[in-house]
This record gives C-alpha cells, sequence and structure tokens, in this order.
C-alpha cells in the first residue's frame, strides 16, 4: 500500500515516529549535559565539581534516572499511539504487532535498567557512556521494528550493533576478558553485517527494490535463483546475530567474555527487535527453500542446545547454550508461518524474558562469601538455601518453569507452540522438540541439585539484595508460579495483538 | 469440597511460611491440626446427597477461549473419586504424624507436604484431560524434593534423577495424545469426548500413548526400574505417600480416561495390557523374593500388586474392575502400614539390611504384632481388606481368561513366600546379639499404625460398603 500523498496530514504522520522523535530529542539532551559537565572537570578550577570521581558519579547517576524516566514517558507515549500511521515513502509502517513488539521492548529495557542501575549502584562502576549507548540501543531497536525498507533495517541494525560492540567492551573485574570479547564480537557481528547487505545488493540488483512489501509481492510471482540467494543471506546474517545453532559459534564466548550486566543485554534485549523482523521475514516462509532452511536451523538448534549444555560449567556458557536451545522454539513458531505464528512466538518469547530475569538475579547481586568476588560458576550456588532460602525456592521454580513443567508460567507457551506444530503437521518436529525438552530437564534439574541436594560446606552465596530488586524478584516469581490459576488475560491479549 | 480443601491448604501454606522454624511445637501442632481439618472436609463429602449414577459435585469454569482452543477448568467428584480423595487426605495426616520423629527442616517439609496434598486431591478430582496433565506432572516437583533434600542415603540424588526424568518422559506422550485431542476437537473435557465417536485408528493411537505414560506411573514391567531405588532413597514420608498416593495416580488415570474414553481400544489392547502386566507381577515377584533391603521388598511386592490391579482393570467384568479399586484403597493403607513399619525399625538401628534383624518379636512385641498383621494383609490373608480385593480380582481375571488367572496366581503364591520370609526373618529366631538397643512402639507410632490397621480390619469385614458405591457406577461407565 502506497500512502497517498494528498490526502497526507503531517502531525499524525509525526505521531506515528513520536516515540523515535522522543528518544532522539532525549539523546541530544543526555549528550549535551554530559559533554559539557566533562568539559569542565578537565579544568579543575571551573568545573562544577572537584574531584573527577565525583564527577562521574554527577553526570553518570542522572543521566541514568533520565534514561529510566524517558523509559516511562516513552511507554505511555507508545501505548497512547494510534495505529495505522503511515510516513512517506513507505520506510516506516505501524500495526498491532509492532505496537506489541515495542511496548514489550521498553519494558524490558526499563526492567534491564532498573537491575543494572542497582547493580552499578552497588559495585560503583557506573559510567556516562554506558547509558548513552542505552539510549543508541533504544533508537536503533524502535527504529528497526517499525520501518518496512530493507535498508532502514540494515541501517538501525549497524547502529544496534555498533552500540552492542562496545557495551562488550565495557570494564569488568576481568577487563582484558571483556575486551577480547568484544573483538570477537565485533569480528563475528561485522561478518554477519556483511552478509546483510551482500543479499540486499543482490536483491537490489535483481528486483530494483528493497521495500519489504514490494519484494514480498515479487515473490508470489518472480522468484528466482538470485532472489533466494538474497533472502538467504539476508536470513544467515540474521541468525548470525540472533544465535541460531550453525551460526552460534561466537555466542557461548562473548557471554563467557563479557561482564555480567552485558551478558543480562545481551540474552535480554536483542532477541526482541530480531525476532520481530524475522516474524516479518517468515512471510517468505512460502517458499520451500527457507523452509527446509529453518528446519535444519531448528533440529541444529536442539542439537547444540540439548547436547552441549549438559557439561557446561561456566553459568553465562550454560545460560547461552540454553537460549540456543530455546531458539529452536522461537524458529519453530516462526516457521509455521499460521494465524498462530505471532501468538505462540510472542507468548513463548515474553515468558522466556520474565524467567531469565528471575534466574539472572541471583547471578548479578549475589557474591561469594570467602572473597566477595562475583559468582561465576555454577557450583558457586551451592548453599544458596541456607543463605537465601526463599530466593532459591523461587530460583528452583524458575528453573522448573524454564523447563517446561505444568503448574508454572513456561509450560503453557510451550504447550501452545506444540498445539501449533502439531496444527500444521509438522509431527517430526513434535516429537523432536518433545525429546530435546525432556533432555534440556535434565540439565536444569542439575542445576536445582546444586542448589538444594548439595551437602558439601563449599562456597556460600550470600548477600543482602536490594530492595527494588527484591521487589522485581518476588513480582516475576509471582507472575511465574500463579499464572496457572488465570492464564486467559495473557493469552487473550497477545490474541488480540495479533489480529 | 474442593473448594474448601484448596481454601484450607493454601490458607495453611501461607500461614506456615511466618511461622518460626525453631518452634517445632507449634509448627507440628498447627500442621497436624490443618491435616484433620482437611480430611474432615473430605468426608464430610460422603454426606452429600449420593446419586449413585454420576457426578453430583460438577464445577467448570472457562479459563481460556480463544479460537482453536477453549480451555476448562473442570472438577468433579464422583464415587470412585471420593474415595481416592479420602485416602489421599487420610494418608496425609498420617504422613504428617510420621514426620514428627524427624525434625530435619520440618517447616518447609509440612509446606512441601500440603503443597504435594492441594496438588493431588485436585488431581483426583480433575475432568479435564490438560488440567489432569498439569496436576499429574506437577507432583512430581515436591517429590523430587522430599527425595533430594530429605532422603537418607548416598544415591538419593540419582533415585530423584530417576524418578523425575523416567516419568516426565514417559508423561510427554500424554501430553502428546492431548495435543491430538485438542487439534482434533478443541477441548479435553472428557464429558464432551465422551460424546465423540472415535475413529478406529486414531482411538487405537490415542489409548497406545496414554498407556506408555500410565505404565510409566503404576509402574509396569518395562518402565519400572525407577520405583525401587525411588523407595530405597526416599525418606518414610515420601515412601508412604508414593506406595499410597502416587502410583494410584496411574491407575486411577487408567479407569478414568483410557477406559472411560476409548472402550473399543482397551477391549482391543487388553490381552497387551495383560500380558505386560503378567509379566511384570512374575518379575517382581521373582526379584521380591532375593531382596536383601526391607524397603526393596516392600516396593518390589508394591509393583507386584499394582500390576494384579491393573489387570483387574482391563478384565472388562465388574468383579475385575470393582476388585481392582478396591485393591488400590486396600493397598494403599497396608503398604504405607508397612513403610511406617520399616521407618519404625529404621529409626532404631538405622539399617535396613534384612541379615541384621533377628528375633524382634521377643523385644518388641507391639511392633511385632502389627508387622505381623499387615504382611499377612499385604499376602491377602482372610479378614483383610486385600483378601476381599485380591479374590475378587482372581475371580475378574479368571472371567476374562483362564490363561491370565494362572499366571496371576503366582504373583498370590509368591507374596505368600516373601511376605513369610520377611516376617520369619525380622520378627523370629534367635535374638541378634547385634542388637543393643530396644524400645517399643511409641504411643504415637502405634497410634498411626492402629488408624491402618482398624481400617484395613474393618473394610475386611465390611467391604460392601464401598462395592455398593461403585457398582451401579462401574455398570454404566465401563461395562460394555
Amino acid at each position: 500500500m502506497i500512502a497517498n500523498i494528498n490526502t497526507k496530514n503531517y502531525f499524525s504522520e509525526i505521531l506515528g515516529i513520536a516515540d523515535v522523535i522522543f528518544i532522539s530529542v532525549c539523546l541530544i539532551i543526555v549528550i549535551l549535559f554530559g559533554s559539557m559537565i566533562s568539559f569542565g572537570s578537565t579544568d579543575k578550577k571551573v568545573g562544577f565539581f572537584k574531584s573527577k570521581e565525583i564527577t562521574k558519579i554527577r553526570i553518570s547517576q542522572p543521566s541514568f534516572l533520565l534514561f529510566m524516566w524517558s523509559l516511562v514517558i516513552l511507554f505511555f507515549i507508545k501505548v497512547s499511539s494510534v495505529p495505522e500511521l503511515r510516513i512517506e515513502n513507505n520506510f516506516f509502517y505501524y500495526s498491532n504487532q509492532v505496537h506489541l513488539t515495542g511496548i514489550i521492548l521498553i519494558v524490558f529495557f526499563f526492567i534491564f535498567s532498573l537491575i543494572s542501575f542497582s547493580f552499578f549502584k552497588k559495585n560503583s562502576q557506573l559510567s556516562f557512556e554506558f547509558v548513552l549507548l542505552l539510549f543508541f540501543l533504544v533508537l536503533s531497536m524502535l527504529i528497526m521494528i517499525q520501518s518496512s525498507d530493507l535498508f532502514i533495517w540494515f541501517l538501525a541494525l549497524e547502529l544496534q550493533s555498533f552500540a552492542l560492540y562496545s557495551l562488550a567492551g565495557y570494564r569488568s573485574s576481568r577487563s582484558f576478558l571483556a575486551s577480547e570479547g568484544a573483538l570477537k564480537y565485533f569480528i563475528f557481528g561485522s561478518l554477519a553485517s556483511s552478509f546483510f547487505i551482500f543479499g540486499l545488493s543482490i536483491l537490489y540488483l535483481n528486483t530494483a527494490s528493497v521495500n519489504y512489501e514490494e519484494l514480498l509481492a515479487l515473490s508470489y510471482f518472480y522468484p528466482d535463483f538470485a532472489f533466494f540467494l538474497g533472502i538467504f543471506f539476508i536470513l544467515v546474517s540474521l541468525f548470525f546475530k540472533l544465535g541460531v545453532a550453525p551460526f552460534h559459534v561466537w555466542l557461548p564466548e562473548v557471554y563467557y567474555s563479557v561482564s555480567h550486566i552485558v551478558t543480562f543485554l545481551f540474552i535480554l534485549i536483542p532477541k526482541i527487535p530480531l525476532l520481530h523482523i524475522l516474524f516479518v521475514f517468515s512471510s517468505f516462509n512460502h517458499l520451500e527453500i527457507f523452509n527446509k532452511m529453518y528446519i535444519l536451523c531448528i533440529f541444529m538448534c536442539l542439537f547444540v542446545g540439548g547436547f552441549l549444555a549438559l557439561n557446561q560449567t561456566n553459568y553465562k556458557k550454560f545460560m547461552a547454550f540454553s537460549s540456543i536451545f530455546n531458539n529452536a522454539f522461537f524458529l519453530t513458531a516462526l516457521l509455521l508461518h499460521s494465524s498462530f505464528s505471532y501468538f505462540t512466538l510472542y507468548s513463548y518469547l515474553i515468558s522466556y524474558q520474565i524467567l531469565l530475569v528471575i534466574l539472572f538475579i541471583p547471578f548479578l547481586f549475589l557474591k561469594r562469601l570467602d572473597h566477595s568476588l562475583i559468582l561465576l560458576n555454577l557450583r558457586d550456588l551451592i548453599l544458596l538455601k541456607k543463605t537465601n532460602p526463599l530466593m532459591s525456592l523461587l530460583f528452583s521454580f524458575g528453573l522448573f518453569s524454564l523447563a517446561g513443567i505444568p503448574p508454572f508460567f513456561g509450560f503453557f507457551p510451550k504447550f501452545f507452540l506444540f498445539m501449533a506444530v502439531a496444527d500444521r503437521n509438522y509431527n517430526f518436529i513434535l516429537l523432536a522438540l518433545i525429546f530435546f525438552s525432556v533432555l534440556s530437564c535434565y540439565y536444569y534439574l542439575r542445576l536445582i541439585k546444586i542448589v538444594y541436594f548439595a551437602k558439601k560446606l563449599y562456597i556460600m552465596a550470600s548477600q543482602e539484595i536490594p530492595k527494588e530488586i527484591a521487589i522485581l524478584f518476588m513480582t516475576m516469581s509471582v507472575i511465574n508460579m500463579l499464572f496457572f490459576f488465570y492464564p486467559s488475560v495473557y493469552f487473550v491479549c497477545i490474541y488480540l495483538m495479533s489480529l | 469440597m474442593i473448594f474448601l480443601i484448596n481454601l484450607t491448604l493454601i490458607l495453611s501454606i501461607i500461614f506456615l511460611n511466618f511461622l518460626p522454624a525453631h518452634n517445632l511445637k507449634l509448627l507440628k501442632n498447627f500442621s497436624l491440626i490443618t491435616s484433620f481439618i482437611v480430611f474432615f472436609i473430605s468426608l464430610y463429602s460422603l454426606v452429600y446427597p449420593f446419586s449413585f449414577s454420576g457426578y453430583f459435585l460438577n464445577s467448570s469454569t472457562l479459563v481460556l477461549n480463544i479460537p482453536n482452543f477453549v480451555l476448562n477448568m473442570g472438577f468433579a467428584l464422583d464415587p470412585i473419586s471420593l474415595f481416592f480423595v479420602l485416602l489421599t487426605t487420610f494418608l496425609f495426616l498420617i504422613v504428617i504424624m510420621t514426620s514428627f520423629s524427624y525434625n530435619y527442616r520440618l517447616k518447609e517439609k509440612f509446606i512441601l507436604l500440603f503443597f504435594l496434598e492441594l496438588l493431588l486431591c485436585n488431581s483426583f478430582l480433575a475432568i479435564d484431560l490438560l488440567v489432569f496433565y498439569l496436576l499429574f506432572e506437577s507432583v512430581l516437583i515436591p517429590m523430587f524434593l522430599l527425595i533430594g533434600i530429605w532422603g537418607s542415603q548416598k544415591n538419593k540424588i540419582f533415585a530423584a534423577y530417576q524418578l523425575f526424568l523416567y516419568t516426565l518422559a514417559g508423561s510427554f506422550f500424554f501430553l502428546v495424545g492431548i495435543i491430538i485431542i485438542y487439534t482434533l476437537y478443541g477441548s479435553g473435557n472428557i464429558f464432551f469426548l465422551k460424546s465423540i465417536k472415535f475413529d478406529f485408528k486414531l482411538e487405537s493411537l490415542l489409548f497406545l500413548l496414554f498407556l506408555i505414560s500410565f505404565s510409566v506411573k503404576i509402574p509396569m514391567f518395562p518402565f519400572h526400574l525407577w520405583l525401587p531405588k525411588a523407595h530405597v532413597e526416599a525418606p518414610t514420608t515420601g515412601s508412604v505417600l508414593l506406595a499410597g498416593v502416587l502410583l494410584k495416580l496411574g491407575s486411577y488415570a487408567f479407569l478414568r480416561f483410557s477406559l472411560f474414553l476409548f472402550p473399543n481400544a482397551s477391549l482391543y489392547f487388553a490381552p497387551l495390557v495383560m500380558s505386560l502386566a503378567m509379566l511384570s507381577i512374575i518379575f517382581s515377584s521373582f526379584s521380591t523374593v532375593r531382596q536383601i533391603d526391607l524397603k526393596r521388598i516392600i516396593a518390589y511386592s508394591s509393583i507386584a500388586h499394582m500390576n494384579f490391579l491393573v489387570g483387574g482393570l482391563f478384565s472388562n467384568n465388574l468383579q475385575g474392575i470393582s476388585g481392582s479399586l478396591l485393591l488400590q484403597i486396600a493397598h494403599g493403607l497396608s503398604s504405607s502400614a508397612l513403610f511406617i513399619c520399616i521407618g519404625v525399625l529404621y529409626e532404631r538401628y538405622h539399617t535396613r539390611n534384612l541379615y541384621y534383624y533377628r528375633g524382634i518379636s521377643s523385644v518388641m512385641p507391639l511392633f511385632s504384632i502389627m508387622f505381623f498383621i499387615f504382611n499377612l494383609a499385604n499376602l491377602g490373608f482372610p479378614g483383610t481388606l486385600n483378601f476381599v480385593s485380591e479374590f475378587l480380582l482372581i475371580v475378574g481375571i479368571f472371567n476374562y481368561s483362564i490363561i491370565f488367572g494362572l499366571l496371576s496366581l503366582i504373583g498370590v503364591f509368591y507374596s505368600v513366600i516373601y511376605s513369610m520370609v520377611l516376617i520369619s526373618r525380622v520378627l523370629f529366631g534367635q535374638f541378634s546379639k547385634d542388637i543393643f538397643y530396644f524400645s517399643d512402639l511409641t504411643r504415637r507410632e502405634f497410634l498411626i499404625l492402629f488408624k491402618l490397621l482398624f481400617l484395613t480390619i474393618f473394610f475386611g469385614f465390611f467391604p460392601n460398603f464401598l462395592l455398593n458405591c461403585w457398582e451401579f457406577y462401574i455398570n454404566t461407565w465401563f461395562l460394555h
């Protein structure tokens, strides 16, 4: 659909991208604010504050608070904005799906910023650049989810990748490892981006268009080899970024090397816009070859995520393989390409994100008692049941939920996914998913075993947890536990948004 | 009734969280009173006006309604599920009394037990396939923790894993069956599904899927290895619940879903199920005789009894089905009593080796009487509930086929052998020199065992009370 230029309403066009405009204004304010004050601090007498350390805190904390408040305002803008407003040239589009994705994105950004804020307050490592990069991330992701032009996608993806590359090298206690991880991430990520631009150029040479809807229309009439090749390369690049199995090699290494809070960011946030793009791209699944590619990737994900997670000892690598495993479920939802595709994808995504928050909080906020280091290994959680009994219980409930054991949240989206798979007669995939779910259950149970059954007085993980984090953890756990009693609101909301 | 039970249990779980963990007396009194209340609530449902044809409590709330998918949370009480709920609440009363002797993490244990009771009571009342599946699976979580945390020996983690993964892998087949039903008919309510005439191929596929999952829970021959390990490693509480209630979940599901929904397939596959059951009876009876761990003996004998009962379920006559229902109650009482007896011995001497014990009867007369009577009950001695039920079962299986009847008699014969070996080894003979310390049953232990004894003997003389409740119901729903 091409917008009628004569009847365009400038005001409504601006409303359509009000969130992007708002976040860019906030970004500019933060840059100005930060640069002014840090200019002052170089000169000792003229600056607002005397010592450099205090300056750092004085800049970074207000800018972080500004970030959180801007997210809150953004949330209200997003909720109150009207769907179906289109911008000239079809660069942007708006629909229920974009709406929902944007809201989810903002909510999880807010949760992440809450967690990272108290994390930094505890470790006093917050710096101004972190906030700036988070602003870039929000901006790029918001553009990415509502653009309908492949080139804009690419630009937004690059902006996001730039922010993520820089964040990967963010200083931590093991700073050389972090920079090594950042370099690895940069090399692999830029390779993936080059695949994207390669595919895009092939498409453009072949069809003289990079607009998604035009390409989709063309795919029904004129799918030749070059067209396949272009879409194939773009898909490969997206799979690279998401960490789908044959292209997953960078994922555990990078997760392992970068600092804890950045790992949490990597595992939580970039999935949302990438899965949205892949969902949009899944309309090309009517072509047989991409179906086969998806099925291959699903099986690879199940194998890699299922078997390699079995003998991990490092928590971050464990979670990396677990996320590769869960990618198989996302890809299955995308493969279906039915009316339930979006519904299953998003109900699974939200539950997975909530569980990730539950599973990461203990690792971010607990410290080993013997020499106050951050937890790294799975066995560092021994005796959590003694030091934080309630937390250990809720943590293990989260693990049960991720494994898909019924009364908890994680079971229901899985069940709907299985239903949708059975509905489309992909019986072999259904059986594989079920078999590997049992396998994955084994390694989640291993973690529960460490939390509850180990008797050695080896290392005690404990510390007081900040109040806001405790409230967040409890909220997420209550959602996880009591979802069983009233699942209808959640599913009906997502169903209505998927129409 | 189910609402009241749920309310009481949830409130007590919440309340227990706030009680101080070091005040053991308060904890014990509170949980005992709660379990009494729950038992009396479930007992009160006997008073309801009772129509023998069907369900007198049928609540169904719409939970989810999107196209292609409607989820109703359905719960109903009928003459069969009533007695299972009663058995559950009664056994939890007893289990809470038994767990008084071992003070390790008592508060958490009571919370977990109430949670388990909540799940079990609901699962016996569920009439929706998905709701039943949810509860059937979630029972694993407290069981896993119970064995893992309160287990007694070194292999407890391995045993907990086996319990969890065996049942989980099995019940995923159940899940596949449910998914097939939902995609075809869009609802899992068994009354709705009863009105549908399944295609025979589909029906037999579903029956086989359900069979795998339930036979893990029973447990039947190829999938039975988890049970003895779980029993050996579990605390007394866990063993009592496992033998008393959790295994019944499998046989109850056979009755409620397989026989009820797929009558043709269950008639067609009855020889398969019967022969599997007979195989497992023979296997487990043979292996019981050569066990030297006391708990393993009871565990293997309970496998034999459970499979005996499955044979009765598929015999397709009144005697067989009512006998198997009766044996579920009887086995729930007698095997849990035996596990409590072994728990009593284990608390005093900290070993379960059969050769350690000799001539206990000379120093523990009261215990010996109890142990003797419950062993007699376990082998099906006249005058106990087990006798009536086994008699009915044998009649039912003989009616179905003489060969299966003869095979099942092997199990009965062997039960005499192993029970007699157990009695003569433990109670009689020269008094062992290794035993220095002796004390007979305490008042609490006597009270626990006496309740079970009373019920076993009472229903052994008056089984008609139970049988009359079921007769019309079985005739209308399960016989063709």
